[in-house]
C-alpha cells in the first residue's frame, strides 16, 4: 500500500467537502457517497478517508457533531465549516480550470 | 471562525487525546458495523460479510495511527514521548548526564552573574536626569597628570563658566556624630553645596532639598536623611520632617529624606548637610579637596568643557606664579563613578567569555560524541521509514531533559553567584547596590549553551542522511573510516578548548605572581602593630583651633595611658584610606620656588614613632611647636631628594596653602599613602598644633592583641568627652587588606576560572583519546600481536593528545599575547606579557594534556593480543 500522493490526497479531500456540502454525512456514508456519485470508480480507502477527516478538521475546514444514524446508531456526522464552504468554493474553482485546461490538451494536442 | 474551529481540534487534541482515540475508535467501529450490514443487505452470509468488511477496511490499527498523526498537536506528543525517552537515557548513563548538566550550569552560572555585575555596573545608566549630561571635574596635577580633587575656590570659578556648564556642585564626605537617645552614633555623611540636587536632577520622597541661602554661616543648621537612616533610626516616621537632630553636638533640622534608590555619594550615605565655605577656602588661603560634579549646558560637549575647564585652571595657576603643567579633567559621570574598576571588570568579562566558549566546546563533544554512538540506530530508522523530520526532532528531543535540568542548576548558580558576588565585593566598588540577576543575560547564556547542545545532537542526525544507509550498517562500528569525519571535528573541539583555557591560565599566573610582588612591597612604616580609630570633633564644643589642639592632647595622653599601649599619635590622615593633598612651595637653594602637589599631612609629635617611620635627620615636632611659634614642618626625604639634591633640607622654606612660610626642622622616611601599588606623591608634615584639623584618627602602637585593645582605647577616649565619636576601628593590615581586596577578588575569580578552564580541558582531551582508544582497541591489539611494544602503543596515543594540546596552545598563545593589555591595570611588579607566566601556564596545560592522554593510552597498550581473534 502506496501512500497517497498530494494530487489524490488533496483530491480526495475536495471530494469530502463536496459530499458533505449539503448534507451532514457520517464516514460510513461519506465513502458510500464517493463512491456511489463516482459510479463505483473511486473506490475510498478507510486508511485514506479517516486521516483525511482528522485533517480538514485540524484546518478548520470541517466540523463533526455526535448524532443518531440511519440505522439509529451513535455516529459522528461531518459538516462543512463556514471557511470550508468558501475553501469548498475556491478548490471547486481551480479544478474546473485544471480539468478543463488538462482535457483541452488531451483533445487538441 | 475558522480559527476558532481550529483551535477546538487543537484544545480537543491535546487535553482530551485519550477522548479523542475512543471516538475515532468508536467511529471505525460503526464505519466497519456498517459495512456488514450493507454487505448482509446484498445478500452476504452474515460470516462473508464480516469477512470482506475487514478485508475492505483493511488494518484498523494502522488506519488510527495515521489518522493520529494528521491530528492537530501530533508533533508535541510526539516530543514528548521522546523527551520522556531522552530522561529514561539519561537515568540509564548518569555520569553522562551529571557532566553535561554540570557543564551547562557552570556555562550559564558563570557567564550570567558576571554579567550581571557587568550590567549593573558599568552599562546601566546612573540614575539622575539625563546622566550623560553629567560630567565629574579634576584637576590633573603632578608628572603623571594624577587627578586630584579640587578646591571650592575651583568649583566657584567654574560655576562662572556659564556657557559651558549649566551647574556646578561639589561635596565632601563628613562623619556626623548623632546624639540624643543613647549611643552616640557616627553617621556617614556628606557636605554638599545646597545645588547637589537639582544638578543631579532628584527629588526628595518626602519634604525639601536644600534651599539657596542654606548655605550661609549662622543659618539654622538643616539636615537630609536617606531612607535606610529615616526608616532605621526614626521608624519611617512622616512627622520627622521639621523636628530638631542633634548632629555634632548642634540642633539640625530635618527637612527632607531622598528616596531608597538615592546613593550619592554611595549607598552607605545616610545624611546630607549643607557644605559652608569660609572665606579663607573661597580667597584660596586654604584649600580642601571636593568632589566636582556639573550638568553640561545644552549643546556643549564633554570636550569643550575640558578645554574651557583647563584654560581656568591655567589662568588660576598663572596667578600665583606656576605656567606648566596643571589642567582639567571633565569625564562623564558615569565613566569616571566606574573608572576603577573598568579594567577588572573588563577582564572577568573576557575570562567569563572564554570559560563559557571552552564549555560550548566541551558540551558539544559530549552530545556529539553520545549522538555519534546512536549513528546506527538513526540509519536503522530511516531505512525501516522514520521521517528525515522524525530523526531529527527525536535527537532533540533527547537532549532536552539534560538541558532542562543543566538551564535550572545554571539558573540556581547565576543566583547564588551574583549574590555571593555582592557579598564578597570589596568596600568601594561603585554600584554594587545596582547589580541584580539580568534576565536578558539570563536567557542569552540558558539559549547559548541549549543551542550548542541542539546542535552538537543534531550532526550525527544530519550526517546519516548523506550517508549510505548499507555502509553504516556494515561498518558496524568496526572500522574507523566513517568515524572520521566526526573524530576531527572533536579534535577540534578539544583543541578550542585548550586555545580558550590558555589565556585564562596565563592571566591567572600574572596576577598571582602580580599578587606575591605587592606583598614585598615596601610602605615605608611597620604596619603590623598598629590599631587605627578614626574621630571627628564637635565644633559646638570645640570652637577654635587652639581648642581642639588642646583637646588632642589631652585623648594622645588619656590614650597613652592605657596599659599595654606602647604609643599613640594622630593624623589627619591614616596611609590608604584616601588623602588630602594640597600645592605647596619649595624654596629651592639660589631662591627660585617649585610648587608640587603633596601629601599634606597634620600630626602630633608622637605619629611618627607610633607607626614607625623613621627620622632620618633633624627632629620630629615638639609641643612647643604650636600656635604663636615659629611654624616649622616635616619633609619626607623622596622630596628632599628632589628639591635639594645632596644638600641637607634642614633650615629650608616651605609655604603650605595657609600662604605662610614654614621652616624645614627635621626628614622622614617616605611612605606610601595612595595605595600599595601606585605611589604618587611625597609628604609634608605640619604640627597639629599649628595647622589643626576637626577629624582624623588615631593611631596605636602595641605589642598586645590589637584588637583586644579596641575597647580600653575607646573607653579612655570616652573619659575625655564621653560624647566623642569614634568610628572605622581597625588594624593598620586591615587597612592594607583591605585596600587590596578588589584586587584580591579579581584574582580569585580569574584563578577560580583558570582553575575549571583547566578541568574542563582535561576531561575534553581524556575523552576524545579515550574514545578513540576505544574504537582502535582491535588496531592495537593487531600492533602488539604484530610485535610493537608497550612504549611505542602508549606514544602513538598519548601523541594524539598531545597534537590537539599542541595545536590549541598556539593558538591560545596568539589569544593570551593579543588579549594581555587588558590586564595592563591590574598588575603590579609584572608586565601582563610576563615571559614566565606565559611558559608555566603552558607547561602546566601541556602536563595536564599529556596525563590526560597518559591514562587512555596505558589501556591501549595493556590490551591483549589475543582480542582480536577472540573477537571474529
Amino acid at each position: 500500500m502506496t501512500r497517497p500522493t498530494d494530487l489524490v490526497q488533496g483530491t480526495l479531500d475536495l471530494l469530502i467537502m463536496r459530499v458533505i456540502e449539503t448534507e451532514h454525512l457520517h464516514g460510513w456514508a461519506i465513502a458510500q457517497r464517493i463512491q456511489l456519485l463516482s459510479k463505483d470508480v473511486l473506490q475510498v480507502n478507510q486508511g485514506s478517508l479517516y486521516p483525511a477527516l482528522q485533517r480538514l478538521e485540524r484546518q478548520g475546514w470541517i466540523t463533526a457533531d455526535w448524532g443518531a444514524s440511519e440505522n439509529n446508531r451513535r455516529a459522528r456526522f461531518y459538516r462543512l465549516t463556514a471557511a470550508g464552504k468558501r475553501r469548498l468554493e475556491q478548490e471547486r474553482a481551480d479544478w474546473d480550470r485544471l480539468s478543463a485546461a488538462i482535457s483541452l490538451v488531451m483533445r487538441t494536442a | 471562525m475558522r480559527l476558532f474551529h481550529q483551535l477546538v481540534a487543537y484544545a480537543r487534541a491535546l487535553f482530551r487525546g485519550g477522548r479523542v482515540d475512543a471516538d475515532l475508535a468508536d467511529e471505525m467501529h460503526f464505519h466497519v458495523e456498517r459495512e456488514i450490514e450493507a454487505n448482509v443487505a446484498r445478500g452476504m452470509s452474515p460470516d462473508a460479510a464480516r469477512r470482506a468488511a475487514r478485508l475492505t477496511f483493511g488494518s484498523v490499527d494502522a488506519a488510527q495511527e495515521q489518522s493520529r498523526e494528521e491530528r492537530p498537536g501530533a508533533g508535541v506528543r510526539e516530543f514528548i514521548r521522546d523527551v520522556r525517552y531522552g530522561a529514561r537515557l539519561f537515568r540509564k548513563s548518569p555520569s553522562f548526564g551529571i557532566a553535561a548538566v554540570a557543564i551547562v550550569a557552570l556555562g550559564i552560572g558563570s557567564a550570567t552573574a558576571i554579567f550581571s555585575v557587568v550590567h549593573g555596573v558599568l552599562l546601566r545608566p546612573l540614575p539622575y536626569h539625563e546622566p550623560d549630561r553629567l560630567v565629574s571635574i579634576w584637576l590633573l596635577r603632578g608628572e603623571d597628570r594624577s587627578r586630584v580633587a579640587p578646591s571650592a575656590a575651583d568649583a566657584m570659578d567654574l560655576r562662572e563658566l556659564r556657557g559651558v556648564f549649566h551647574d556646578v556642585a561639589f561635596l565632601d564626605n563628613i562623619n556626623l556624630n548623632l546624639t540624643g537617645d543613647g549611643e552616640p552614633r557616627r553617621l556617614q555623611g556628606a557636605e554638599v553645596s545646597v545645588n547637589l540636587f537639582s544638578v543631579l536632577g532628584v527629588a526628595p520622597a518626602l519634604g525639601r532639598t536644600f534651599a539657596a541661602d542654606e548655605d550661609r554661616d549662622g543659618r539654622q543648621r538643616v539636615v537630609l536623611l536617606s531612607d535606610a537612616l529615616w526608616r532605621g533610626r526614626f521608624g519611617a516616621d512622616e512627622g520627622v520632617l521639621g523636628q530638631q537632630v542633634q548632629i555634632d553636638g548642634a540642633p539640625h533640622t530635618v527637612v527632607g529624606v531622598m528616596p531608597p534608590d538615592f546613593r550619592y555619594p554611595s549607598g552607605t550615605h545616610e545624611a546630607w548637610v549643607p557644605l559652608v565655605v569660609s572665606a579663607a577656602e573661597l580667597a584660596r588661603k586654604e584649600t580642601d579637596n571636593y568632589r566636582v560634579v556639573a550638568r553640561l549646558a545644552e549643546a556643549t560637549t564633554i570636550e569643550q568643557a575640558r578645554r574651557a575647564a583647563s584654560a581656568l585652571d591655567a589662568r588660576v595657576l598663572a596667578s600665583v606664579g606656576v605656567t606648566a603643567g596643571g589642567g582639567m579633567a571633565v569625564d562623564g559621570m558615569h565613566d569616571d563613578v566606574v573608572r576603577g574598576v573598568r579594567p577588572a571588570l573588563t577582564l572577568l568579562l573576557g575570562a567569563v567569555a572564554c570559560l563559557v566558549l571552552i564549555a560550548c566546546a566541551n558540551l558539544a563533544n559530549l552530545f556529539g560524541a553520545r549522538a555519534t554512538a546512536r549513528t546506527n540506530e538513526f540509519a536503522v530508522r530511516l531505512a525501516l521509514g522514520a521521517s528525515r523530520r522524525r530523526v531529527i526532532a527525536q535527537a532533540v528531543a533527547e537532549a532536552v531533559p539534560v538541558l532542562a535540568l543543566g538551564g535550572v542548576v545554571g539558573i540556581l548558580v547565576a543566583r547564588w553567584a551574583v549574590q555571593a558576588f555582592v557579598g564578597a565585593a570589596p568596600a568601594g566598588l561603585p554600584r554594587v547596590e545596582d547589580v541584580s540577576l539580568s534576565t536578558p543575560v539570563l536567557a542569552f547564556s540558558v539559549a547559548l549553551l541549549a543551542l550548542t547542545g541542539v546542535a552538537a545532537s543534531l550532526v550525527p542526525a544530519f550526517r546519516v542522511g548523506r550517508s549510505d544507509f548499507t555502509t553504516i550498517t556494515k561498518d558496524g562500528g568496526r572500522s574507523s573510516t566513517t568515524g572520521r569525519r566526526g573524530s576531527t571535528g572533536r579534535r577540534i573541539g578539544v583543541a578550542a578548548q585548550i586555545a580558550f583555557a590558555l589565556p585564562l591560565l596565563v592571566g591567572a599566573a600574572v596576577l598571582l605572581r602580580s599578587a606575591v610582588s605587592l606583598t614585598r612591597v615596601d610602605l615605608g612604616f611597620r604596619a603590623e602593630r598598629v590599631a587605627t580609630f578614626a574621630y571627628e570633633v564637635s565644633r559646638a564644643k570645640h570652637p577654635t583651633d587652639q581648642d581642639v589642639a588642646n583637646y588632642y592632647g589631652r585623648l594622645v595622653e588619656a590614650v597613652r595611658a592605657v596599659p599595654g599601649v606602647t604609643d599613640a599619635g594622630i593624623v589627619n590622615r591614616i596611609p590608604l584610606s584616601g588623602g588630602q593633598t594640597n600645592l605647596v612651595r619649595f624654596e629651592r637653594t639660589g631662591g627660585s620656588v617649585d610648587t608640587v602637589d603633596v601629601d599634606t599631612r597634620t600630626v602630633s609629635p608622637s605619629y611618627f614613632a607610633t607607626l614607625g617611620i623613621p627620622l632620618k635627620s633633624g627632629r620630629t615636632f615638639a609641643d612647643r611647636d604650636a600656635a604663636g611659634a615659629p611654624v616649622v614642618v616635616i619633609v619626607d626625604d623622596r622630596i628632599a631628594q628632589e628639591i635639594w639634591p645632596g644638600e641637607s633640607a634642614l633650615g629650608r622654606r616651605v609655604r603650605g596653602p595657609d600662604g605662610v612660610w614654614a621652616t624645614v626642622v627635621g626628614v622622614v622616611a617616605h611612605v606610601r599613602t595612595a595605595s600599595v601599588e601606585i605611589d604618587p606623591r611625597s609628604q609634608v608634615y605640619w604640627s597639629y598644633r599649628q595647622w589643626t584639623q576637626p577629624r582624623g584618627v588615631l593611631a596605636v602602637r602595641s605589642e598586645l592583641d590589637l584588637t583586644a585593645l579596641y575597647t580600653p582605647v575607646v573607653n579612655a577616649i570616652r573619659s575625655v568627652d564621653r560624647d566623642q565619636s569614634v568610628f572605622d576601628v581597625r588594624t593598620m593590615p586591615e587597612i592594607i587588606d583591605r585596600s587590596l581586596a578588589q584586587r584580591r577578588l579579581t584574582t580569585v575569580l580569574i584563578a577560580g576560572f583558570g582553575g575549571v578552564a583547566l578541568l574542563l580541558a582535561a576531561v575534553g582531551i581524556y575523552g576524545v583519546v579515550a574514545y578513540g582508544v576505544t574504537r582502535r582497541l582491535r588496531e592495537f591489539g593487531i600492533r602488539v600481536a604484530l610485535g610493537a611494544t608497550t612504549r611505542q602503543v602508549t606514544r602513538l596515543v598519548v601523541w594524539q593528545g598531545a597534537s590537539m594540546a599542541i595545536a590549541g596552545s598556539g593558538v591560545g598563545l596568539v589569544l593570551a599575547i593579543a588579549a594581555a593589555g587588558v590586564m595592563r591595570n591590574l598588575v603590579y611588579g609584572v608586565t601582563p606579557r610576563d615571559a614566565p607566566s606565559i611558559l608555566g601556564a603552558t607547561a602546566l596545560l601541556m602536563l595536564v594534556a599529556l596525563l590526560a592522554s597518559y591514562l587512555p593510552a596505558r589501556r591501549a597498550a595493556s590490551v591483549d593480543p589475543a582480542l582480536p581473534l577472540r573477537a571474529e
